[in-house]
This record gives structure tokens, C-alpha cells and sequence, in this order.
């Protein structure tokens, strides 16, 4: 094919903070709301929401200090070099099995969300191995145009779910936000850590990074895409707890895509609003799977050297669709994601510190 | 590429896209636009071999209103056959459980019961009286992944079934018909402000009391007006509030949009036309069993009726009137706050969800003994404030001299 030509293999700075974004949003946007709920009274729960985008926005420094000292040098190049190539061989992968989990994990939830609403009859196999094929699809092409077609889908991502939030402005009561601030700091902590699991997805920094032009910004574009989705998830909870109340969103399995149900305009198209949302929010998870899928791929294909890509892809996919349907019910899934979503907070923020820290220690340094 | 490759693309794309295990022919749809649940009429025991059967506290009569579109549709009347029929019809059958129910249906229709137009729910008197049973009688809808959480809501006196098969002149299904007039409520306090599916969860899983509104049914048509209080504890419903009660509640809610409210002056009576209403509330809550609310009530509108003649223009008439009105706006508040107080003693105003959100200490120390137990609330005390403005006389100062 020689459609279209981008002439480089480089991304921008608008690439990197757009994929940070759109690599932690995923599932988690549509159970937040409700796992937060839970943990806090009335509408305090965005108090955790703005706490953890400080700590991500924390994490998201120290990955860029990090891949910084090594400029255009690749996560399996760089690990090397701090920690030595065996332990580098195994950190890598670690990553691309956590990345392939998460990757079957966001595809399995996509089946069980759209079979609730929308497919009650078709096969979760079925849905899944669709999704899959796409995914595939997506990740046999390059990579740059995985990180372009992000940019791609952000702005029509954003414009509905701000358009779905807005939409039950009718509904909103500003009751249902009282009372402020009683939630005592205890069960703030624990719904720091339940936010904190809706915020994985910063450490592809440290994998795409290698592809930035101006290696110095990436930092500073990965806290823009960490703000944004900050913003969205106060956004969405405040709503969410405006129109439904404290004790309800905690009830609501997908809160989010009930908010996109309870939209009511005028004229009968928009009655089902929820099919948008439920596309473009497909649109989301389809890019979370992508990278991940990616990333993963990636990973392996460090450690073992050999091989073209799909050769990677039919060995790797088959695993990703007996992970995904391993776990037999709904509350399974969660669980699954839960454990899933620990091992990215390790990955994302505890694996960068140390091996800043011993960089620095060991004075190691790129351009060596 | 190959033509094996292109052979392989072809067989997968074709099995791709040609299965659908969804796919519902919108003619095979039961579009149910309401739904009546009450208590069957005679106890049959139906299958009494079946020992271990799975038993319910409580058997539902479930009611569902099918539309049938070709009936519907306005330009129905070309081919005839369709036309004139009733648009509607309604079909009626027992069970332990509403779900089943539903399913069981369609052993008796070739049109699947489909939920996502559903509009209203009327639940009969007896369903909510009992404890614990309105809550069931919700839980699939609340439930079911069709129905909306718009879905409005009523307590009906009388039988469901029958405002459903009411035969309205104005509408084409009788569901339009009770919900056209359940938005009426912009115009007369009489009736409460619709009440949604979506509302009920938060107040069953809330354990606050509520009212919900009243559908009364008479021979040939339904009445939207007065309201069932609700028992925060277990669900069930405790007594009616009248019209002039559910206009006081409207007041204490600070739900009214819109009405009318007759004044005394002398022997005769004056008209006023409620445009709009501003509730506050202010707590005293120093010692726990007296905890005094004060309500400042602040209405406006103009006068639409006057039946005793004087001059509008001349201030002292003016105050005259607002006196007059004020005073009745606060019997139909105090007539609401005793009926609540003392008779139900249950809180259907809500100043517990209002303690909860404003003074969430004291909430904690009298939410276990709220309006149950040692009820904080028949102990407490209400003051009204009321102040009326008059923003005009209407077209004319006098219509006689």
C-alpha cells in the first residue's frame, strides 16, 4: 500500500500525552464512579480523583526523568544498562505478560459491558475473538500509526463523553453533592487506591518514548494527557453522583454508561444516546487493547530477537483469548482487572523509582 | 497477495458479517409502553405436587400494555383492516416473580414483551401496603437492562389494570394519556412532580421516607392527584396525603412550580396564581429531641380570579390579598406537617435527607430513630415563614364597582 506517506518513523509531542491518555482510559471510566462511591460520603470522592492525578502526574516525572537519561535508546536497552541484561530479560518479560493480561483483560471487559446492553444473545467468545481480529489487525501495521490513530479518535472521544455528561444537565441536583468534605482521611486513602487502579496506562512512556522527536518534552506531554483524563474523571464522578446520588452510583454496576442511557432529548434520535456513547467509547478500549497489544509484543520480541511479527501475532493472540475467557462470570473479570491493575501500579510508579535510583547510584548514563 | 490469501480474507469477512445472534425484526417487537402490578384476585393453588418449588413471599399480577403500531401510526388508514381497532391491548398474567411473568407472556404472544419504551409503572395500593413487597415489585425493572430509569412511577387507588384499559379520548394509548397528565403538574400543585425509576432506587436504598404520586381511578378516566407516603423503613406505604395536603407538601419540598391558591377576604374569595416558589431552611438542632426547622417560604405570581371587588392599585388592597394568601399557603402547609407529624409520623418531606446533606453529625446521631423508634421527627418542630408578593392584578383592577 503506498497511500499516504508520513516519511518518518518519529511522533510528536501531541502523539505521546494523547497516547498516555488514551492508554489509561479504558475500562475504568465506566466502574470508577462506582468503586469510588463506596469507598466516600456524598461527593468527596473527588478529592481522590484530584490526589491521584498528582501522584500520577508525580510518576509520570520520574518515568520521563528516567527515559531521559537514556534518549532514543529502547526500555530493553536502557534496563540493560542499569540493571545488567539477565534481570533486564526478566523485567521485560514481566512486562509483556502484564501488558498481554491487561490487553485480555480490557477486551474481555468490552465483551461483558456491550453483552449486557447490547449483544444479550451473541457468544462472549464470539465478541471477544471480533475485537481481538481488529486489535490484530491494528497492531500487524506500524506503530506510529497506532499512536496517530489515537490522535485520531481523542477529540470525538472527548466531544461525546462531554457531551453525555452534559446532556443530563436536567437531571443534575446539587442536593445530592452534599454533604462536603466528612469523609475522614482513612477512606480517602482507600479511595486513593481505588482511583489509582483507574490510572494505569503511564508506564507505555516508557516504551514509546525512544519514538519522540524531542525527547526532552516528554515529561511535560504525558502530564498534559494525565490532566485530561484527571479533569474527565471529576467531570464524569461529579455528574454521576449529581444525578444519581451517593447510594445509587455505589449500586450501579457501569454507573457511566447509565448516565448515557438516562440522557433525554427532545426528538426521538437521541432517546438512545447511549449507541454513541457505546461506540466511541469502544473507540477507547480498541486503543488501550491496541498499545497494549503492542507493547507486549514488543516486549517478546526483545527478548527472543528472532522471528517477523506474525509469527508473534499467532502465537500471542490465541494466548490473549483463553486469558480473556478464563474468568467465568462478571464479578471474576473485576477481580481479574483489580490484580491486573496492582501489577500496573508496580509497573507504573514502584519499577521507575528503582531503576531511576540505581541509575543514578550506578551513575549510569545514555550515549555510553 | 496470494489467491489463497484472498480466499482465506473472503471466508472470514463472509462468516463476519453475515451472523447476527441478536437480530430482532421490529415486527416480532412487543413494544410495552406500561405496566401495571397488583395482587392476583384469587389464591389458586396451582401445582401443589411441586413440594420444593420455589415459593415467593408474595404472587404479582403483572399487567403489560402492548401497542400495536399499525394502529398507531396516523396514516394507518389506507389499507384499513388495522384501522379504527384499539391501539392498545393489554395482557394480564400471574406469578411468583415480575421476570418470569414477562417470560411466561410469551408463551401467549407472538410479540416479545419489549421493555425499552416502557413509560409507566403503576403499582396497586395493596402491592406497596405490604412490607418489603414494593421493593420487590421494583427490583426487575430496576434491574432488567431494558427499561430506563426515566421510567415514571405511580401508586395507584384503585386497580392498575383498569387505568390501563381506560379508553382515552385525547390520546391514542392510555399511558400517553395518565403520563400527558402527570405533567400537568407545572400547573396545579396538586399532584407531585413526576417521579422516576431512577429517584425510587435512591430513596429504597437511602431508607428515607417519600411520597410518591397518586393515580386515582375512576369510571372513565384517572385523576393524577394527592400522593402515597412511604415508610423509609421497609417500603411500604402508610396512608395518602389529600390534593390540599399534596399542595402543602409541594410547598415544604420546595416542588412547586406552578398553581393556584384561594384566599379569604371578607366573604368572598380571591384567586392567586402561584408563578413561583423559593424554600429555604434553617436547623436548630441544639437539643436532638426539639430540633426546630424554620421554613422561609417566598412566593410570587399574580392574581387570576377575584371574586371580592376591590382596587388592586391601592396598596393596603394589595397587602390585603398577600395577608390573605399567605395565610392559606400556611394552613395547607400546617394541615401537611400534622397529617405527617402526628398522624403517619413518617418523614415524607425529607428534612432527614436535608440533615443528612446540611448537618451530617446530627443525622448520625438520629438517623436509627428518625421517623421510626423514638422519631426524632414527630418531636421536632416546624415554624413557617411565608411571604407572598403580588406581581400584578392581572389585566383589569376591578371587574365591578
Amino acid at each position: 500500500m503506498n497511500s499516504f506517506e508520513y516519511g518518518d518513523k518519529e511522533i510528536g509531542f501531541k502523539e505521546i500525552a494523547v497516547g498516555v491518555a488514551s492508554m489509561i482510559l479504558g475500562v475504568s471510566i465506566i466502574t470508577l464512579p462506582r468503586g469510588l462511591a463506596a469507598r466516600t460520603n456524598g461527593s468527596d470522592g473527588w478529592i481522590s480523583i484530584l490526589i491521584t492525578g498528582v501522584i500520577a502526574c508525580l510518576a509520570a516525572s520520574i518515568i520521563a526523568a528516567l527515559v531521559n537519561r537514556f534518549p532514543r535508546q529502547s526500555f530493553f536497552q536502557y534496563t540493560s544498562r542499569i540493571v545488567s541484561k539477565p534481570i533486564a530479560y526478566v523485567i521485560t518479560f514481566l512486562f509483556g505478560l502484564y501488558f498481554l493480561a491487561l490487553s485480555a483483560f480490557v477486551i474481555r471487559m468490552t465483551a461483558n459491558i456491550s453483552s449486557m446492553y447490547l449483544f444479550v444473545q451473541t457468544p462472549k467468545e464470539v465478541l471477544v475473538l471480533t475485537f481481538l481480529l481488529v486489535t490484530v489487525y491494528a497492531v500487524a501495521g506500524t506503530r506510529v500509526a497506532i499512536l496517530r490513530l489515537n490522535l485520531m479518535f481523542m477529540p470525538i472521544v472527548l466531544v461525546v463523553a462531554a457531551g453525555v455528561v452534559l446532556m443530563n444537565f436536567s437531571f443534575f441536583d446539587y442536593e445530592n453533592l452534599w454533604p462536603l468534605l466528612t469523609t475522614d482521611w482513612k477512606d480517602s486513602l482507600l479511595g486513593i487506591r481505588e482511583t489509582m487502579l483507574s490510572f494505569i496506562g503511564i508506564e507505555v512512556v516508557l516504551f514509546y518514548a525512544m519514538y519522540m522527536n524531542r525527547p526532552k518534552k516528554v515529561g511535560k506531554a504525558s502530564i498534559i494527557g494525565i490532566g485530561l483524563i484527571t479533569l474527565l474523571y471529576l467531570f464524569i464522578y461529579v455528574f454521576c453522583i449529581g444525578v444519581f446520588s451517593n447510594e445509587v452510583t455505589q449500586n450501579i454496576i457501569y454507573p457511566t454508561v447509565e448516565l448515557a442511557r438516562e440522557v433525554q432529548v427532545p426528538g426521538q434520535f437521541f432517546e438512545r444516546f447511549e449507541s454513541i456513547f457505546f461506540t466511541v467509547w469502544l473507540m477507547t478500549i480498541f486503543n488501550t487493547a491496541t498499545m497494549a497489544y503492542d507493547i507486549a509484543l514488543m516486549s517478546f520480541r526483545w527478548i527472543f530477537r528472532k522471528g517477523k511479527k506474525i509469527v508473534y501475532l499467532s502465537i500471542l493472540s490465541p494466548i490473549i483469548l483463553l486469558t480473556a475467557m478464563t474468568p467465568p462470570t462478571l464479578v471474576d473479570s473485576i477481580r481479574l482487572g483489580t490484580q491486573i491493575s496492582y501489577a500496573g501500579v508496580f509497573f507504573s510508579l514502584a519499577l521507575p523509582i528503582i531503576l531511576l535510583l540505581i541509575a543514578k547510584v550506578r551513575g549510569v548514563k545514555g550515549d555510553g | 497477495m496470494g489467491k489463497s490469501h484472498k480466499l482465506v480474507l473472503i471466508v472470514m469477512v463472509l462468516v463476519s458479517i453475515t451472523g447476527c445472534w441478536d437480530r430482532v425484526e421490529i415486527e416480532e417487537r412487543g413494544f410495552v409502553a406500561g405496566v401495571g402490578i397488583e395482587l392476583p384476585e384469587e389464591l389458586q393453588e396451582e401445582n401443589k405436587e411441586d413440594k420444593g418449588k420455589p415459593k415467593g413471599k408474595q404472587r404479582y399480577a403483572l399487567t403489560y400494555q402492548f401497542v400495536i403500531p399499525a394502529a398507531v401510526s396516523p396514516q394507518s388508514g389506507g389499507g384499513g383492516g388495522m384501522s379504527g381497532g384499539k391501539p392498545f391491548i393489554n395482557l394480564t398474567s400471574t406469578g411468583d416473580s415480575l421476570f418470569s411473568i414477562t417470560r411466561q407472556l410469551a408463551t401467549r404472544t407472538s410479540r416479545t414483551p419489549f421493555l425499552e419504551h416502557l413509560m409507566v409503572i403503576l403499582i396497586s395500593e395493596e402491592v406497596a401496603r405490604k412490607k418489603g413487597n414494593f421493593a420487590n415489585a421494583v427490583d426487575f425493572f430496576l434491574r432488567y437492562n431494558q427499561t430506563r430509569r426515566s421510567t415514571e412511577v405511580f401508586i395507584v387507588e384503585g386497580s392498575p389494570t383498569k387505568a390501563l384499559s381506560l379508553d382515552p379520548n385525547t390520546e391514542r394509548l392510555s399511558v400517553n394519556y395518565i403520563e400527558s397528565v402527570s405533567r400537568n403538574h407545572i400547573r396545579t400543585g396538586r399532584m407531585l412532580k413526576p417521579f422516576h425509576l431512577g429517584q425510587l432506587e435512591q430513596k429504597l436504598l437511602a431508607e428515607t421516607s417519600f411520597a410518591i404520586p397518586r393515580i386515582v381511578v375512576g369510571k372513565s378516566d384517572v385523576k393524577v392527584a394527592g400522593a402515597a407516603v412511604m415508610h423509609g423503613k421497609g417500603n411500604r406505604l402508610v396512608g395518602w396525603l389529600g390534593e390540599e395536603e399534596t399542595e402543602g407538601l409541594n410547598f415544604l419540598k420546595n416542588e412547586m412550580v406552578g398553581g393556584v391558591i384561594e384566599g379569604q377576604i371578607e366573604d368572598n374569595i380571591i384567586v392567586f396564581e402561584l408563578r413561583n416558589s423559593k424554600r429555604r431552611i434553617k436547623v436548630n438542632d441544639r437539643d436532638l429531641d426539639n430540633i426546630k426547622f424554620t421554613f422561609d417560604i417566598d412566593v410570587d405570581g399574580t392574581i387570576g380570579e377575584s371574586l371580592e371587588t376591590m382596587d388592586y392599585m391601592k396598596l393596603s388592597n394589595d397587602l390585603r390579598a398577600q395577608r390573605s394568601i399567605e395565610k392559606e399557603i400556611k394552613r395547607l402547609c400546617e394541615e401537611t406537617i400534622q397529617k405527617l407529624k402526628d398522624d403517619f409520623k413518617v418523614d415524607a418531606i425529607e428534612l432527614g435527607e436535608y440533615l443528612k446533606h446540611h448537618r451530617p453529625e446530627t443525622w448520625e446521631k438520629v438517623k436509627k430513630n428518625w421517623d421510626s423508634g423514638k422519631n426524632y421527627f414527630s418531636k421536632s418542630d416546624i415554624h413557617l415563614n411565608v411571604n407572598v408578593i403580588l406581581r400584578n392584578p392581572g389585566v383589569i383592577t376591578e371587574s365591578e364597582t
